[in-house]
């Protein structure tokens, strides 16, 4: 009987050890679930960040003013990144980051007098952030010192420079209002290269096989979006594929990185990356959506997110498929114009 | 021609007020220009405004006490105001619709901006203006497209072309860096009548506030403007019975855009030019009374230097009032205008016609009682609008020297044409948009009671208009495009009550309290997930809006407190609570010494604005200006040529 108990006891010490190993405690309120960045009506300062809680399906509005007395996060949110225990929202226009910590939402510091600003990347401890400028000069990327908080140097790109990525030592930077992707030596902060895509380039996937694939929106009325393949150790394009329409340039991929997700109007479409051509059919075709604004892959739990902007007149709603495009369920995004995700 | 120059001060008040419409007027003049005013004989060139719009609800605006014409509006019922900033962009919202959809007039011609459909209200200084109307409810068989909400209508004063001539100058100092400066001179003998009005304002506008959104103090950045303008009217009289009339109307206008309260170094601005020729006839002929006029508009804006829109509108109307015996009169006439535009988002220059024809008739069936019908049909672009006819019945029950009590009803139809930019815009312009169409009802009583010491007069109004194919952009395929999407209906209650008690000849006390409640409910979904949004009311319609007012008169000082109410509005469609913006009443007062000196008669007036600092949006996170003070000096020298 003795031996028992204490076989018994031994379990239950096992049982709980176990347990405290997988249920590592969350270093904060907002260290789990789904963020959704709604970027808010333009000259309205209504932007947030709001958390999705996928097992409640509960969703918490306005991180930022939540944990912050009220304060509004800015005019338009265009992007956020984690690094480390801080999260930088980049607050387009605004020309201003705010940086608060990842897990609390607790606003960190401000990094002002940037000129509208669009995405960040974090590489070798710096910050790279792309930058408009205007909208008729070249725009840059900017070198962030996280510690300092400060921008140490800047290196112009070509204009619209949106979307950036690091690879094998390389920034990959999608200049939005032409056709090109820069190529910039992070070591020497340095333009090394212009390659040429098709119009509007956008959001860069790196896929399974380390090739580089950037979406391309296509010109007004040009019906030719295209998706292109840059091989990072030649930094030059080795296939492209036409999609026949135009596109938002915005893309994701899956677990297995072997897989691309994109979307128009209120169709969402998946291409396997040893396709030579566009699907002939749409994943999703969304009857109940008005406009799909934002794209994100949950990979811990194989699930597309898509997000609807419902005209940026009232609260977006996000939208859950699995990868096979089978409808799951939908929940507001709880701000105004979700533009994205970030799966914690 | 003996003519001597005589001061007669009393007459001289008189025509005063008369001739710069109650400019700092003597306190019971000022009683008739800012009393309600329904069916109040306004005369355009001889016709009054109330004259085939029996049944609805016409304010006459007090000018005196306002910079622009937005600030004179928000001071009646129904109208909520979208100010983003302080002597920012100012649009106007009656009755639950939305910016464009209230017809502007300035002399008979609608002039909303042809590509953006809708009027900046506070482009147009009070001080160059001489009678402005309010007529609440749709009526676009009056005034054609946009008058859905209500009608905003602009004249002349009529002339008298009696003999004399008077300068007036003014003078206005306040917070955040405000001047403005104006002069009128009116000149006038028995055929001519010449007036000229100057005006130029600066306002730094670098006010504090204290905005939630921001937590901390904050100066406002990047929000000075600077207006000029000014207004010639040259008035020929003919016969008795025949008038020429010529009026230029130019004002210039440049703003910092103000930004919302999170942004430190917004630096766009906007340019408006707007230059605006009337040359009109109106005259008694054997066929009716005729009034005629030509106009042209050339309207300029920049933004932020480089992006330039520029509209030209000509237009000509005829319109022939004739009575048909003692009890019926009837009314008929033409519109044609011819619009031109080039806009930086309008690829190539576009033009277009628009045709309206028109014809009235007003009945009494007894001496109390009248209706008035009014059939209007437009043409624009070789499209039909909606016809659009309106009926309106008023009857006096009550008309006793002491009292009168009036019932009023009317039922009308009204459309907006789609603007040049929702039609032709690059990329995304749909031209094959329909009108916007509007149903409307109303009715109400007035009820006035005069006694010795008292006059009071209260007034309620009940209101429901439902409008379709309202015109929404939204994102399609990518590409941001209007559609016919939304329903729109809109219910509502106006009361207002207000009493003037004369306590002896020289003290006079006035009272008065404006309420309305405006339910403006959407009726349709952008999608099946957007179901939401059904059944809720629009962004920036507050359900009430209230002002009341105390003003103490006393030999040469008026003093007046006042305080206006707006209860929370929402700014999403789908009404979320979190992002609606908090309720705010704000207090005000003013007082005014005015008196003669020599052939001078001189007015001081000094204001404090928001006296209890609050700080309040009219637009989510822009902000309003804190607790702020003007001065005013306004010299009027006047004289009166007599016989």
């Amino acid at each position: 009987m003795k031996k028992l108990l204490n076989f018994l006891t031994l379990i239950c010490i096992l049982a709980l050890a176990v347990s405290c190993k997988d249920d590592e405690k969350p270093k904060g309120e907002f260290s789990t679930g789904v963020w959704i960045i709604n970027e808010g009506a333009f000259g309205h300062s209504n932007s947030s960040v709001s958390s999705y809680n996928a097992s409640t399906g509960v969703v918490q509005q306005d991180l930022f003013g939540l944990k912050n007395n009220k304060k509004a996060l800015g005019d338009v949110a265009q992007s956020a990144t984690i690094n480390g225990d801080l999260a930088y929202i980049v607050i387009n226009n605004d020309n201003k980051i705010e940086v608060v910590n990842a897990n609390t939402f607790v606003s960190s510091y401000t990094l002002s007098d940037l000129a509208l600003p669009r995405y960040l990347t974090v590489y070798n401890g710096k910050g790279y952030l792309t930058e408009w400028v205007n909208f008729s000069d070249s725009s840059r990327v900017s070198v962030i010192d996280l510690s300092k908080h400060t921008v140490s140097t800047s290196v112009n790109t070509g204009k619209g420079a949106e979307n950036i990525i690091a690879v094998n030592d390389k920034l990959y930077v999608s200049n939005s209002f032409s056709n090109t992707v820069a190529v910039i030596d992070p070591a020497k902060n340095k333009l090394i290269k212009t390659i040429e895509v098709a119009d509007s380039p956008g959001a860069f996937v790196l896929d399974s096989s380390n090739k580089l694939w950037v979406i391309c929106g296509g010109s007004y009325e040009g019906n030719n979006g295209a998706l292109y393949r840059i091989d990072p150790s030649t930094n030059a394009t080795d296939s492209h594929i036409n999609l026949g329409m135009n596109v938002t340039a915005k893309m994701v991929t899956n677990k297995a990185k072997n897989t691309l997700f994109y979307f128009a109007g209120t169709s969402v479409y998946s291409l396997s990356i040893t396709a030579s051509e566009a699907p002939a059919n749409a994943l999703v075709s969304e009857q109940n959506a008005t406009e799909f604004y934002g794209i994100g892959f949950d990979t811990k739990n194989d699930i597309l997110y898509v997000c609807d902007d419902n005209g940026f007149t009232a609260n977006g709603t996000v939208f859950r498929y699995k990868s096979d495009g089978t409808v799951i369920d939908n929940f507001s995004s709880d701000g105004i114009g979700p533009n994205g995700l970030i799966f914690r | 021609m003996n003519d001597v120059y005589v001061i007669d001060s009393k007459s001289m008040r008189h025509c005063f007020w008369l001739l710069w419409l109650g400019y700092f007027c003597a306190y019971s003049q000022q009683q008739d220009s800012t009393t309600s005013a329904y069916l109040h004989e306004v005369t355009v060139y001889g016709m009054p405004i109330s004259k085939y719009a029996a049944g609805t609800k016409i304010e006459q605006l007090n000018l005196t006490n306002s910079s622009f014409l937005q600030q004179a509006l928000s001071q009646t019922s129904s109208i909520y105001f979208k100010n983003y900033g302080n002597d920012q962009l100012s649009t106007i919202a009656i009755r639950g619709t939305s910016s464009s959809h209230t017809a502007v007039l300035w002399n008979g011609m609608n002039i909303s901006s042809p590509t953006l459909g809708q009027t900046d209200f506070a482009l147009f200084p009070s001080f160059l203006l001489e009678e402005v109307n309010l007529q609440l409810g749709t009526a676009s068989s009056l005034y054609g497209s946009d008058a859905l909400g209500g009608s905003v209508l602009i004249n002349q004063r009529k002339p008298e072309f009696k003999p004399g001539m008077s300068l007036l100058v003014h003078q206005q100092a306040g917070s955040f860096g405000r001047y403005f400066s104006g002069i009128k001179f009116q000149y006038s003998n028995a055929r001519w009548e010449v007036r000229t009005k100057l005006m130029d304002r600066w306002l730094q506008n670098n006010f504090n506030y204290n905005s939630p959104a921001v937590g901390h103090t904050k100066n406002q950045n990047n929000a000075a403007v600077h207006t000029y303008g000014y207004d010639q009217q040259i008035h020929y009289r003919i016969s008795d019975t025949k008038k020429l009339s010529f009026e230029t109307f130019y004002t210039y206008n440049h703003r910092q855009i103000q930004p919302t309260v999170t942004n430190n170094d917004d630096t766009s601005t906007l340019q408006d030019k707007n230059a605006r020729f009337s040359l009109s006839y109106d005259g008694e002929h054997t066929l009716g009374h005729v009034f005629s006029s030509l106009g042209y508009i050339h309207n300029d804006e920049v933004y932020n230097i480089t992006s330039r829109t520029r509209s030209e509108q000509s237009t000509a109307i005829i319109n022939i009032d004739k009575p048909l015996g003692e009890s019926t009169s009837i009314r008929y006439g033409a519109n044609a205008s011819f619009y031109r535009v080039h806009s930086d988002g309008i690829e190539q220059e576009k033009k277009e016609s628009r045709y309206d024809v028109f014809a009235s008739v007003n009945q009494y069936i007894l001496p109390a009682w009248n209706f008035t019908l009014n059939l209007r049909q437009a043409l624009y672009a070789g499209h039909h609008a909606p016809f659009s006819p309106s009926l309106g019945t008023q009857y006096q029950i009550i008309r006793t020297a002491d009292q009168r009590l009036i019932l009023r009803a009317q039922a009308s139809r009204g459309y907006r044409i789609p603007t040049l930019n929702d039609r032709y815009w690059n990329p995304g312009g749909n031209p094959d948009l329909k009108p916007e169409d509007a149903y409307h009802i109303e009715g109400g009583a007035t009820w006035n009671i005069t006694s010795s010491q008292h006059h009071i007069k209260t007034e309620l109004t009940g209101y429901k208009t439902l409008v379709d194919n309202w015109i929404m952009w939204k994102p399609i395929q990518g590409v941001w495009s209007p559609v016919n999407l939304q329903k729109v209906n809109a219910t509502g209650l106006e009361v207002s009550i207000r009493d003037e008690v004369h306590v002896t000849d020289k003290f006079i006390l006035t009272g008065g309290v404006n309420y309305s409640y405006n339910s403006s409910q959407n009726l349709k979904a952008t999608s099946a997930t957007a179901q939401n949004t059904i059944n809720k009311q629009l962004p920036y319609v507050p359900y009430h809006l209230a002002n009341a007012f105390i003003r103490v008169s006393h030999t040469h000082w008026t003093g007046e407190i006042n305080s206006n109410y707006t209860s929370m509005r929402y700014t999403t469609l789908d009404n979320d609570a979190y992002q609606g913006l908090e309720a705010y009443a704000i207090a005000n007062a003013y007082l005014t010494y005015s008196f003669e000196f020599s052939k001078l008669f001189i007015t001081t007036r000094g204001e404090v604005n928001n006296i209890l600092n609050s700080y309040y949006e009219n637009m989510q996170n822009i902000a309003m200006p804190g607790r702020n003070y003007n001065l005013n000096l306004t010299i009027q020298f006047k004289n009166k040529t007599s016989k």
